[in-house]
């Protein structure tokens, strides 16, 4: 029962008109930006994150969640309607999706991709619940030791499960712990790599690097493209489905959630694996899998619902140890922290109205998105046939407001500039910027982990093996790394990334 | 050798290596410490040596030609030009002449970075956005960023 009261205290807050509408607002703008081609929900987060400035902390982590969510939504609108995933997740989505819209029904597309992410959401929503409070009474167990297997083991995964090339990959995240640790060393306070620069003294700020490497680098790649696709104008105008949709893509839904919820938990990639894995079942067991790939609604439902429940399951390592799995939700983590929250073991027990309206409200923005965004297709199908021509320079000039805005810091412009260029340079050479930014954003905490482990045990890596969680995490760890050399896994894993 | 140097891996090698080398270089300075008891310059030296093994990894597997990486292809540079431009006049303007000169410029140097540009389209375009935009986060979100020169 204790569960029930922990949910009613979460709804208690998260229904206030107040934050509900918070929610409503960060959904509505999530979207509305999410909505445009090539942006993200990373790039979203940064450049709606100065909005959610002056709200109290609880208002503005409601508003957050809302703009995430409203973002991941958007996003599954740009891939069904133009065939452009704005981030690696969605690209399963497009597949179906954009041969749905082809055939003039799109309206359809939305509608189950919707639907479908509200059920996932909200089995997510109490999968979260039940499984919160166990595991923060594991959480408050982890040491430096457990921390650092974990870490290893969410960068791996990371690599692992990137679509590209493994060792490009791995690259990415070494490249990002390098950059990670620029600024002053919180043990000597000794500066590194700040060539003299007093704002670079705390590191390298997490806005400009997300709106540099996400938004400016993207627009600088469809710039390249020239932009030959156009949008399906044909009109949106039959949103409801069929009853021959409704008997093919329900039990669709149903799978995709459980696969998500499974895969949710994998820390690194779990989400992206969600929607090849969920893809994968449902034209396994289709009595027709020559339709997918053509338009099968199984092929948006299955890994729409997925996406959704993974990436709310995945908010648990995030919320429990303060690890944040995948690089939108280290994009989250970072707003929380800006808005004085620490995510980890903590918040639960210090601020149960906090951590339980915020898992409230991730319901609660799931209704939102629905109630919201079937009468507004309409608007964001008109957002998205403005001529990329026009639309790319807006996005520009948000992208410097919003790195602008965070500190009013010019240098922040430079940096987010300059690392757009470099971003675009590592997309020519086919580098992915998710493991990236997992290990910008691991590379400290994994540092002072290892360090305090390290001083612990007095040098001696043994620590690692013998405290049991963190044997456990490492023998998963190097379960994933004997996989990769496997070469029958190594064929099957190009196989599954190249499906479509 | 042709095929070497336009693909993309030869040269993401070669991309890891250097910065590699570079965090090696000027991380000099930082004291290593012991494992039990790690300086400054223990887990950055550690990240730039895996980085260098990496990066000679991939180059010495494109050079081999055991991968068939994708030609990195042409660079666009009017985009580039415009675009990062752009961003780095709006970062220069703002602090000084304000928020509204600043949109307008950012989004009139951007728009010239698509050959589809349309001169007039993207002036009208200019004036309605920074309008749109100035309500929104000024006067709306209250962001507090200078709007005019005096102010």
């Amino acid at each position: 029962m204790d569960l029930l009261a922990n949910i009613m205290l979460g709804f208690s807050v998260a229904l206030t008109p107040e934050n509900l509408m918070y929610g409503f607002f960060g959904c509505l703008l999530g979207t509305a930006i999410g909505v445009l081609p090539g942006i993200g929900p990373i790039a979203t987060i940064s450049l709606l994150l100065p909005a959610t400035f002056a709200l109290p902390p609880i208002g503005g982590l409601i508003m957050l969640a809302g703009i995430y969510y409203g973002s991941q939504y958007g996003g599954s609108t740009t891939a069904i309607l133009v065939n452009m995933p704005g981030e690696s997740s969605a690209v399963v989505t497009c597949v179906d999706g954009y041969q749905m819209a082809r055939k003039g029904r799109a309206g359809a597309a939305l509608t189950i991709a919707a639907l479908g992410s509200f059920f996932a959401g909200t089995v997510a929503t109490l999968v979260i619940a039940g499984l919160a409070t166990p595991l923060a009474d594991i959480a408050v167990r982890f040491g430096p030791a457990e921390y650092t297997s974990l870490m290893l083991l969410g960068l791996l995964a990371s690599v692992v499960l990137a679509s590209g090339s493994f060792l490009k990959a791995l690259g990415m995240i070494f490249l990002g712990l390098l950059l990670g640790s620029v600024g002053t060393d919180v043990n000597s306070g000794m500066s590194r790599y700040t060539f003299s620069f007093f704002e670079l003294a705390e590191g390298i700020n997490f806005v400009p690097l997300a709106v540099g490497i996400f938004g400016i680098t993207e627009i600088l790649s469809n710039l390249e493209r020239r932009h030959q696709e156009t949008v399906s104008t044909q009109k949106v105008n039959r949103l409801w489905l069929s009853r021959k949709d409704l008997r093919q893509a329900a039990p669709a839904v149903g799978r995709g959630t459980i696969v998500g919820s499974i895969l949710g938990l994998i820390p690194g990639g779990g989400i992206l694996l969600s929607t090849f894995a969920a893809y994968a079942v449902e034209k396994k067991i289709s009595a027709h899998p020559e339709e997918f790939g053509h338009g099968a609604i199984q092929g948006v439902a299955g890994p729409e619902s997925a996406n959704n429940a993974a990436s709310q399951i995945s908010f648990i390592p995030m919320l429990t140890l303060g690890i944040p799995p995948t690089a939108s939700l280290a994009m989250m983590m970072w707003a929380m922290t800006i808005h004085g929250i620490q995510p980890g073991p903590l918040v639960m027990s210090a601020n149960p109205q906090l951590f339980w309206g915020l898992v409230a409200s991730m319901w609660v923005g799931n209704a939102i998105l629905v109630v919201l965004n079937l009468p507004l297709i309409g608007l964001w199908v008109k957002l998205l046939q403005v001529p990329y021509r026009l639309l790319f320079p807006a996005i520009l000039l948000f992208c410097g407001i919003g790195v602008y805005s965070v500190n009013n810091s010019a240098f922040d412009v430079f940096i987010a500039t300059l690392l757009g260029g470099f971003g675009y340079v590592l997309r020519k050479l086919g580098c992915e910027p998710a493991p990236f930014i997992l290990g910008f954003i691991i590379g400290p905490m994994l540092e002072q982990n290892l360090r305090r482990a390290m001083l612990i045990s007095r040098g001696d890596p043994s620590i690692f093996i013998e405290r049991p969680i963190s044997a456990v995490l490492l023998s998963i760890t190097a379960v994933m790394v004997l996989l990769l050399v496997v070469p029958a896994f190594r064929r099957t894993r190009q196989k599954a990334f190249q499906e479509d | 050798m042709d095929r070497i140097i336009k693909g993309s891996d030869f040269w993401a090698g070669v991309l890891f290596v250097t910065f590699g080398l570079a965090g090696l270089w000027f991380g000099l300075g930082y004291p290593f410490g012991t494992t039990a008891q790690m300086g400054p310059g223990y887990f950055p030296r550690v990240i730039s040596s895996a980085l260098v093994l990496i990066g000679v990894a991939i180059v010495v597997r494109a050079v081999r030609g055991t991968t068939d990486a994708e030609p990195i292809g042409i660079w666009p540079i009017r985009a580039i030009v415009m675009v990062l431009g752009g961003m780095v006049i709006f970062g220069l303007v703002a602090p000084h002449l304000g928020f509204v000169a600043a949109a307008a410029a950012i989004t009139a140097i951007a728009g010239l970075a698509s050959s589809e540009v349309r001169i007039g389209e993207l002036l009208v375009f200019t004036v309605l956005l920074v309008i749109a935009v100035t309500a929104v986060f000024i006067y709306g979100l209250r962001l507090n960023i200078p709007v005019f020169p005096w102010g």
